[in-house]
């Protein structure tokens, strides 16, 4: 299995931490879907709380990831779900706590509202498993 | 059976009714949000849609190409668009560019993008059997 990052020679080196795209030759995948942060009781943590709520969500990517014994290297693909502006410096904060370097091609996207009113950031990924 | 076709249901008239097999994929592509940002970061045709659109499939082409991987190879695209009144015009400059390789398009109209002054971003994956 191999991954490369992808970034066309004119394209600017990313200001932020991401891949433009990422190549996989080999491997299989796991696809993660939106998650909310919920406790392993299914109870909302950190309401009105981004920071709480963002840690909830990368605790769950990363209990997720464990369980195939991978980590947050191997995702390729990440795509985050907030209401507002304004948090997404305090979820970048978290993000970096979980993802070192090789980061994954990402899309950020504002919505009106997430799938519950007390939910303030949802995401999902696709890993590659070797 | 190729790798890859486009499946359409039996008896089904509707074109939008479809999937894309694919099987025996040697290499994916992963394709992250693609804006509307020249070789110097800058957000182009702010306001205007049409250089936008235009401009992030330039850009996407490019992603594609650097890969190893071409137009033709994409599967799934995700658009975003902050404003409804720009999906006629979307599906105008989509229907053109995949005329001949349908892709599993999602077309959603949200409240924003990471950046104000970007009015459509794409994502997506390609593969190649």
């Amino acid at each position: 299995m191999e991954t490369i990052r992808i970034r066309p020679k004119h394209f600017p080196v990313p200001v932020a931490p991401f891949s433009y795209a990422i190549k996989v030759i080999g491997g299989s995948f796991m696809f993660i879907p939106n998650q909310i942060p919920v406790d392993s009781r299914g109870q909302i943590v950190g309401k009105g709380d981004i920071l709480s709520q963002a840690t909830q969500v990368y605790e769950n990517l990363k209990a997720i990831l464990s369980e195939r014994n991978v980590t947050f290297e191997n995702i390729v693909k990440l795509t985050w779900y907030l209401t507002t502006r304004e948090n997404w410096k305090p979820v970048v904060e978290v993000r970096n706590k979980y993802f070192k370097d090789k980061w994954p091609a990402a899309t950020f996207v504002l919505l009106d509202r997430l799938s519950r009113e007390d939910v303030l950031i949802e995401l999902n990924a696709i890993a590659i498993i070797e | 059976m190729k790798n890859k076709e486009i499946v359409f249901p039996k008896g089904s008239n509707e074109s939008s009714i479809f999937g894309i097999r694919v099987s025996q994929a040697r290499e994916w592509l992963f394709i992250g949000g693609t804006v509307p940002r020249d070789a110097n970061n800058v957000v182009v045709g702010k306001k205007d849609i049409q250089k936008q659109m235009t401009h992030v499939f330039d850009n996407l082409r490019d992603i594609l190409l650097e890969g190893g991987f071409t137009m033709n190879d994409l599967v799934q695209l995700n658009v975003y668009l902050t404003d409804e009144s720009h999906r006629p015009a979307y599906f105008e400059l989509s229907r053109k560019i995949f005329l001949n390789n349908p892709v599993a398009q999602t077309v959603l109209v949200v409240r924003g993008l990471n950046d104000p002054d970007v009015l459509v971003e794409v994502d997506g994956t390609a593969c190649i059997t």
